[in-house]
Parts: structure tokens; C-alpha cells; sequence
């Protein structure tokens, strides 16, 4: 089992949910974040300059059966490429899941 | 001068200039966090230039001389006289300014979340300043309609529907939102964000509404005719609001709190051109097509694949034109209609006559709206970049958040 977290701009959910709808994975958790950019952004309010340094961005976190894994990155990143190929995928082993209801582990826990 | 009349018109005007807070809310609650302040900034800046083009121009087109295509006289409104006796020219012309406000701020909703700023502020100071004033020469200024018998009470075609039609030409010539449809053509949903907002902004129309066609008696001298202009504006929406629940109800499978909202707005456009001439039982079936036509013709611009993002065109221009052409149904001599409608054995000649003037005013305010549409995509371009659209347009063309410091969970 691996958890892939991806980090993606907002307005990138939509292009993304489709590539992964069209991949057949359908379960997934988003969180809405703040995220720091490289460069920060000039902005003026009431006349005042300010610089503003967290941007929002979304979190995805995906848990796979290893076998998912490769075709969740192929279609994320075709989703996040379709609409401005911004973004990181992180991938991390996840040692253990259990199904709440049926007490099921492991795969058999997704 | 007559002082009660005075403080009767000066009370509507300010009611009708408080529709422009009903609209903000509305409109504001009916777009996506990210475009918030941009439309409430459409909202506030569309009303001044209305202000201000009707002042210089607006009011000299509309009520100068009395020619039948245009009036000519009276720019910056000198050397013009009131049109109501006893009533000073200045009041009047406030009660028509925020009337050309009213058909400006329309157009505002259904080009919202991706109509530049810049291209908007040309279109509202040409709409207030010629197109509005134009179409209210003929209806109200003398003009060739009005001596045909023509009969718009308030503004159910000369405010309402005209407004509407720039919308729609507008949301046509800008194409849908980016998502709002799907590739194969199906309709998606692009939620507002703030139904309590939107709520608000209907019942601050609703209020306003009492001024818009109440006032529109201009003097309080026939009580009777104050009391019937004002039971109907009330029975209309309310049983407009029933009718878009019910229809709502029954294609949807739950009664849909937006519709019902925009059925009130429908309600309330479709009485505006009879509320003076027809009696409490016709304005409950005025209200009752009102609500349900607004509900079918949202599906309507669906189909045609029109993203209407507030739904103007249904509840200003459907419900306009239905009530403007009511008028030709129900409208009676006994109460003050110029020609007897079919219901009261008038046969059909006011109904001919109600459609050649929704007709004509709506043929020259698309044809009109069009070419000022297309002279602003070249000069300046209609449609916000892919980029602004996607970010918002209040970053993008305003460099501000209207949540700051919010946490917005968006569920596209």
C-alpha cells in the first residue's frame, strides 16, 4: 500500500478529479491548504503594497494498492498538465489499514 | 408645488435607488468567493456612470422635445421643465435615474465571473447614456409607441426586458464560464456562495419594488390607484415564489430555494408593466406564469448553452416580456388602460400592439447592444484570460480578496 499526497493549485481540482474519474480511482480525501511559492506576489490594498507569500493550494491524499499507484501519477499529473502544470506528487509506504465496519486489513481494507 | 407629491417620489426614488443593494447581494451571493467584490464593484460603478450619463445625456434623449424617434433638448437637463405639475424637475429626474441605474445593474449578473472591468465600464455608460433613454423616449417621453397606445406601466420591456437583452447578448458573445458545461454539452453545476446573501437581496428588491412601481403613479392624488399599484406588486411575487416552488418541486424532486427566489424577481418584473390596469385576480395569474416561466426558461438557456450566471435573462427578460404583453390580456379602460385587453372583449388589437412594442424595443436594444459589444471586444476585448478566470477577478483585476483571512473550501 502507498499513500500519494499531491499538492496542486485550486483552481487545478477539477482537471485532476476528471483525469482520476476517467482512471477509474475514485477515493480520495482534498484538504484546502496554504502553501508558500517561490516567488511572493505584489498586491495593493487601500493603496498599501503588500506582499503576499501564501498562495492556496490543495492537498490530495490518495491510499492504492501498490498496483494503482503508477496509473494514479499518469493520470494526476495529466489532469494538473491540462491545467497548468503546476503542482508536486509525493509517494510514501503506508504499513497497515483497517476497514472499521468489517474489521478488514490491509488491501482488502481500500 | 405640491408637497405631498413630491415627498411621494422623492420616498419611491430612494426605495428604488435601495434595489441597487438588492441587486449587489444577489449577485454577489450568486458568484464564487473569487469574484465577489469584482461584481459588487460592476454593481456600484454601473449605477454612478448611469448617474452621471443620464444627467449629461439620458434625460435629454428621454424627456426633451417631443420627437418621435428622439427628444433633443435638454442636455445637463437645462432649460428643461418638470413633465409633473407641482413637482420640482430635480426629483423627477432622481425617480428616472435610478430607473436607468435599475436597467444597467441587470446586465452586471449575467456576465459576472468573466466580463473584463473595462469593457463593463464602457457598456454601462452607454446603456444608461443612449440605449436605455432611447427606448424610453418612445415609451415614455412621447415617442411613436406611446402614441400607438403602447402601454409599459413601470418598465416591464423599457426597463426590465432591456436590461435583459443586453444580458443575454452579453452572455452569448462572452460564451459559457469555463466548466459550466461539460465537453459533451451537458449543463454543470457552478454553485453561488452565499444562498443568505442571495435571500437578502431578493427581499431588499421586494421592498424596493414598492417605490419602483408604486412611485411610478407619480403623485399620490388618487389614492385608489396608489393601493391597487401596491396589492398588486405583493400578490404577484408571492404567487410567483409558490408557482417556481412547485415547478421546481416537481422537476427537480425538491423545492429549490435559488429558483423560488428568482420566481419573486419574476413575480415582481411581470406585474411592473400592468400593476395600474388589472385587477387582484389577474395579478395572481400574472404571478403564477411569472414564477413557473422562470424556472422552464433557466432550463431553456441551459439547452442553448447560454450561462446566464444569475438568471437575469429568465426573471427580467422572459417575465418582462409575458408581463408586457399581460397588459394587452388583462389590462382594462375602467382602470386606466389605454386600450381594452382580450379578457375584457378587446379583441386582440392591444395584444398586437403590446407585441409590436416588445418587439421593437427589444430589436433595437439587441442590434444596438451588439455592435457597442462588438466596438468593445475590438478595442478593448470582452473576456478576461483563462488564467484570471480560473484565479478569480478579484485578484486578477482588483488585486484584493473579498474573504481575506477565510478559509474558502471550494467543492468543484
Amino acid at each position: 500500500m502507498k499513500q500519494i499526497t499531491v499538492y496542486i493549485k485550486q483552481d487545478q481540482l477539477p482537471a485532476v478529479k476528471e483525469a482520476l474519474a476517467d482512471a477509474e480511482i475514485y477515493h480520495f480525501t482534498v484538504m484546502p491548504v496554504l502553501g508558500t511559492a517561490s516567488n511572493a506576489e505584489q498586491r495593493t490594498f487601500r493603496g498599501v503594497e503588500q506582499r503576499v507569500t501564501l498562495f492556496k493550494r490543495m492537498r490530495m491524499e490518495l491510499i492504492l494498492k501498490d498496483s494503482s499507484v503508477e496509473l494514479a501519477i499518469e493520470a494526476i499529473s495529466k489532469g494538473a498538465m491540462n491545467s497548468g502544470g503546476f503542482g508536486r506528487i509525493f509517494v510514501t509506504d503506508i504499513v497497515d489499514a483497517v476497514k472499521i465496519w468489517t474489521g478488514e486489513r490491509g488491501d482488502r481494507a481500500l | 408645488m405640491n408637497a405631498l407629491d413630491t415627498l411621494w417620489i422623492l420616498l419611491c426614488m430612494i426605495l428604488v435607488f435601495f434595489m441597487q443593494a438588492g441587486f449587489g447581494m444577489v449577485e454577489a451571493g450568486l458568484v464564487r468567493t473569487k469574484n465577489a467584490g469584482n461584481v459588487l464593484m460592476k454593481n456600484l460603478v454601473d449605477f454612478s456612470f448611469a448617474i452621471l450619463g443620464y444627467f449629461i445625456f439620458g434625460y435629454a434623449i428621454m424627456y426633451g422635445s417631443d420627437g418621435l424617434l428622439v427628444g433633443t433638448t435638454g442636455w445637463f437637463l437645462s432649460g428643461m421643465e418638470s413633465p409633473v405639475e407641482g413637482v420640482p424637475l430635480e426629483v423627477f429626474w432622481l425617480f428616472q435615474a435610478v430607473f436607468a441605474g435599475t436597467a444597467a445593474t441587470i446586465v452586471s449578473g449575467a456576465v459576472a465571473e468573466r466580463m473584463k472591468f473595462t469593457a463593463y465600464l464602457f457598456y454601462s455608460f452607454i446603456i444608461t447614456a443612449f440605449i436605455y433613454p432611447i427606448v424610453g423616449h418612445w415609451v415614455w417621453g412621447g415617442g411613436w409607441l406611446a402614441k400607438l397606445n403602447f402601454y409599459d406601466f413601470a418598465g416591464s420591456t423599457v426597463v426590465h426586458a432591456l436590461g435583459a437583452v443586453c444580458a443575454f447578448i452579453g452572455a452569448w458573445m462572452l460564451g459559457p464560464r469555463y466548466g459550466r458545461f461539460a465537453k459533451d454539452g451537458t449543463p454543470r453545476l457552478i454553485q453561488g456562495h452565499n444562498m443568505p446573501l442571495v435571500a437578502m437581496g431578493v427581499f431588499i428588491l421586494w421592498f424596493g419594488w414598492y417605490g419602483f412601481n408604486a412611485g411610478s403613479t407619480l403623485s399620490l392624488s388618487d389614492p385608489q390607484l396608489v393601493a391597487r399599484v401596491a396589492i398588486n406588486t405583493t400578490l404577484s411575487p408571492a404567487v410567483a415564489v409558490l408557482a417556481a416552488m412547485v415547478v421546481s418541486w416537481l422537476k427537480f424532486g425538491k423545492p429549490d430555494l435559488s429558483l423560488a427566489l428568482n420566481g419573486a424577481l419574476g413575480g415582481l418584473v411581470g406585474i411592473t408593466a400592468s400593476a395600474a390596469v388589472v385587477n387582484s385576480g389577474s395579478s395572481i395569474v400574472i404571478g403564477l406564469v411569472s414564477g413557473a416561466l422562470v424556472v422552464f426558461s433557466i432550463d431553456w438557456l441551459n439547452k442553448i448553452k447560454v450561462d446566464d450566471t444569475v438568471g437575469a435573462v429568465p426573471v427580467h427578460g422572459v417575465c418582462g416580456i409575458f408581463g408586457t404583453l399581460s397588459v394587452g390580456i388583462f389590462g382594462s379602460t375602467a382602470l386606466g388602460a389605454p386600450l381594452e385587453g382580450l379578457f375584457y372583449g378587446g379583441g386582440f388589437g392591444a395584444l398586437g400592439i403590446q407585441a409590436l412594442g416588445v418587439f421593437a424595443c427589444l430589436g433595437f436594444t439587441a442590434i444596438s447592444i451588439w455592435i457597442v459589444f462588438l466596438a468593445i471586444k475590438s478595442i478593448v476585448g470582452l473576456r478576461v484570460s483563462h488564467e484570471t478566470e480560473l484565479r478569480g477577478l478579484d485578484i486578477e483585476e482588483h488585486g484584493m480578496e473579498s474573504y481575506s483571512g477565510f478559509q474558502i473550501f471550494t467543492t468543484e
